[in-house]
């Protein structure tokens, strides 16, 4: 229920930004532009915010208030060791971290670590799978698909270069 | 009539074209099942290879690319919740669930035989009749399209009738997130908040790949019990779909092939559209709409009939009038300038033999398709097999190569991240995914439709609503928005009236 709460709190917050941000950044009127382009996103994020409060009130009526059960609570403790967040944050570290460093050279480390908090316990495993999927991916994308794949900055850059020379 | 009919099926049958053709629809199968690789991708990687072609068979080749992409992109949907194409986002709906009760087989085999029936049903009528239809295309304006929009969006009451209210705030969020970026009338940046990375808008591609293929990845991690009944699951062998089940479902087939034929003549329709409107239409036609989303075959064979008959649909308005409808049809129009062949109603006088050959193309690709398309789903399904620890490394890179061969850019990755966040969040609390994916597909159809319509008018709402065509599909849109809202308020009455 708190969870639910909170989700749909953040929704009508990041909503009434959004209202912010349509009334206050710059106007632009054409004449022959009736409808305006803010009156479409308007309609759509205030009807957004009464359905998300709408939401809010059905949940808290439906639970007779606010009802906050300790037990299930996340304490800090459990907040650091949840999986889920593990796999986000490893995946967020990966994305912010691909164009500095470079396909080629991060996917082995990311595959890694990933089947590693998935549950993949042989280390033999771990390791034949993110050198070998690395080179696939490499592979079928860059050479054989000729999608370009970030290639880092530096010597990351000149590493990934060499590769696509062979 | 029939002489460019004969001649038509005369240049196609001969061993050159049918290899070619052979070819299109291996590559188109394989790039369309890779997530990332849309069908007008899957054309562009293919054109180098045209140059030397003669323009006939090029055609040929690039329209059995373009048909085995979009079913193509069936197999990863159904396979892995990933749709390797816009256009089998629907699919994931109901072929997924039935991949996790291990029915993978069955799904394949109805994904495969209805879209060469959606195929088919398309070459047929554009090989009699695409003059007429390519007229009835012309009499869509603006405010047309914008009712066919509403029309899709009106199914956002009756996609889970019992969650009505966090349906629409979803379906209403998908729109919502259509508006970011510059507008499509007059140019004004909205809700960029300062990204310069948003000016061009938000890309349906990594959102799709992003709500359904990580929420599934993160959802899975997190229960190992459902990784069991995936990896519980036998070798996935393409089960045909039985004549009884077409004869079941026929219904829904005709319906959808001739709904993704007319979507797919409309310019800038297509077949994400096609198989969004099939499937929300088969929905509110169904007697039990509760079915779908949980592995119900018509949901399969709505989007998968609709989204390739919308590929002969889209060959009209390019080979009779010189509009190309989308993207794939744009790069075929520009292959085939290269080679000097200019498309439009004058082609149809002086070469009407050429329309009728591309045509017969499509009749023989739809017919060869689905026997690539089992080889092709044998091979992707062996990789069920893998332990989910690997696989779901492995589809989590997909998901990110999906996701940034769309523009090449990084910006398109952070956006499949936080789709897949907020998609786990839409799956925890019980929002729909399918609602905000269906707001998304429509959101700038309506939105710039309306505005033009409006532009054409002078401001007359009036004359914007009560042209024949829109008058007809708005009625049909409030009747279909507010019957589960009467009925479910009309419903709750009488069983608060009932004793005990």
């Amino acid at each position: 229920m708190l969870g639910e709460l909170l989700f749909c709190a953040a929704g009508v917050l990041f909503g009434i930004a959004c209202v912010a941000n349509l009334l206050f950044s710059g106007r632009v009127e054409v004449a022959y532009d009736l409808l305006g382009s803010r009156s479409w996103p308007m309609v759509l994020i205030v009807a957004i915010i009464i359905l998300l409060v709408v939401n809010i009130v059905k949940v808290i009526k439906k639970n007779g208030g606010i009802q906050v059960d300790k037990t299930k609570f996340l304490t800090f403790g459990m907040v650091v060791r949840h999986k889920l967040l593990h796999l986000i944050l490893l995946l967020a570290i990966y994305v912010v971290l691909l164009n500095q460093i470079g396909f080629l050279v991060l996917t082995p480390f990311y595959m890694y670590l990933n089947m590693w908090l998935m549950g993949q316990k042989s280390f033999k495993i771990r390791v034949i799978v993110c050198i070998v999927g690395t080179i696939v991916l490499y592979a079928l994308f860059m050479k054989f698909l000729q999608i370009p794949l970030p290639r880092g900055f530096g010597i990351f850059r000149e590493l990934s270069l060499v590769f696509e020379t062979l | 009539m029939w002489a460019p009919i004969a001649q038509g099926f005369g240049t196609i049958l001969q061993p050159m074209p049918i290899l070619f053709i052979f070819l299109g629809i291996v590559a188109g199968t394989i790039f369309g099942a890779l997530p990332g690789i849309s069908a007008s991708m899957a054309i562009a990687l293919c054109l180098p290879f045209t140059y030397k072609m003669a323009p006939v068979i090029s055609l040929a080749f690039m329209v059995a690319v373009f048909c085995a992409a979009v079913t193509g992109g069936g197999i990863t949907a159904i396979l892995f919740k990933i749709p390797g194409t816009p256009s089998s986002a629907c699919t994931v709906f109901d072929g997924y669930p039935l991949a996790t009760q291990g029915r993978a087989g069955e799904a394949l085999g109805i994904s495969f035989v209805v879209s060469a029936i959606g195929g088919l049903f398309s070459a047929f009528a554009m090989l009699l009749i695409s003059p007429q239809l390519a007229d009835v295309g012309l009499k869509f304006g603006p405010s047309e399209m914008f009712a066919v929009s509403l029309m899709g969006l009106s199914v956002l009451t009756c996609l889970e009738p019992d969650n009505m209210l966090k349906t629409m705030v979803s379906g209403l969020f998908g729109l919502f997130l259509a508006t970011i970026g510059t507008d499509p009338i007059i140019g004004n940046v909205r809700l960029t908040f300062g990204f310069q990375s948003l000016l061009g808008g938000l890309d349906m591609i990594p959102i799709m790949i992003g709500t359904f293929a990580l929420t599934e990845v993160f959802k899975q991690a997190l229960n190992p019990n459902e990784i069991q009944i995936d990896s519980k699951n036998e070798k996935v062998i393409t089960k045909m779909m039985s004549f009884k089940q077409i004869y079941e479902t026929k219904g829904t087939i005709t319906r959808s092939a001739i709904l993704g034929t007319i979507v797919g003549i409309l310019p800038g329709a297509g077949s994400t559209i096609a198989s969004f409107l099939s499937y929300v239409t088969e929905v509110r036609l169904s007697k039990h709409p509760e079915r779908y989303g949980k592995g119900e075959i018509r949901g399969i064979v709505a989007s998968e009939t609709a989204n390739n008959a919308a590929t002969g649909g889209s060959m009209v308005p390019l080979l009779s009038l010189g509009i190309p409808g989308g993207n794939a049809a744009a790069i075929m129009m520009s292959a085939l300038l290269i080679q000097g062949v200019q498309l439009g109603p004058m082609l149809q006088k002086t070469r009407p033999e050429f329309l009728t050959s591309v045509y017969v193309s499509m009749i023989v690709t739809n017919i060869l398709m689905v026997f690539v398309a089992i080889a092709v789903a044998a091979v992707f399904s062996k990789i069920m097999k893998v332990p989910y620890s690997i696989l779901g490394s492995m589809i989590v890179m997909f998901a990110i190569i999906g996701s940034f061969a769309v523009k090449n850019n990084i910006n398109d990755v952070y956006t499949m991240l936080i789709a897949g966040v907020i998609g786990y969040a839409f799956n925890k609390y019980n929002f729909n995914a399918a609602a905000l994916i269906l707001g998304l597909v429509l959101g700038n159809i309506c939105e710039a439709n309306l505005r033009r319509a409006i532009k054409l008018t002078n401001g007359d709402i009036v004359a914007v609503v009560s042209r024949p065509i829109t008058a007809v599909l708005l009625i049909f849109c409030v009747v279909a928005l507010l019957f589960p809202i009467i009925k479910q308020h009309f419903f709750s009455k009488k069983t608060d009236n009932l004793p005990g």
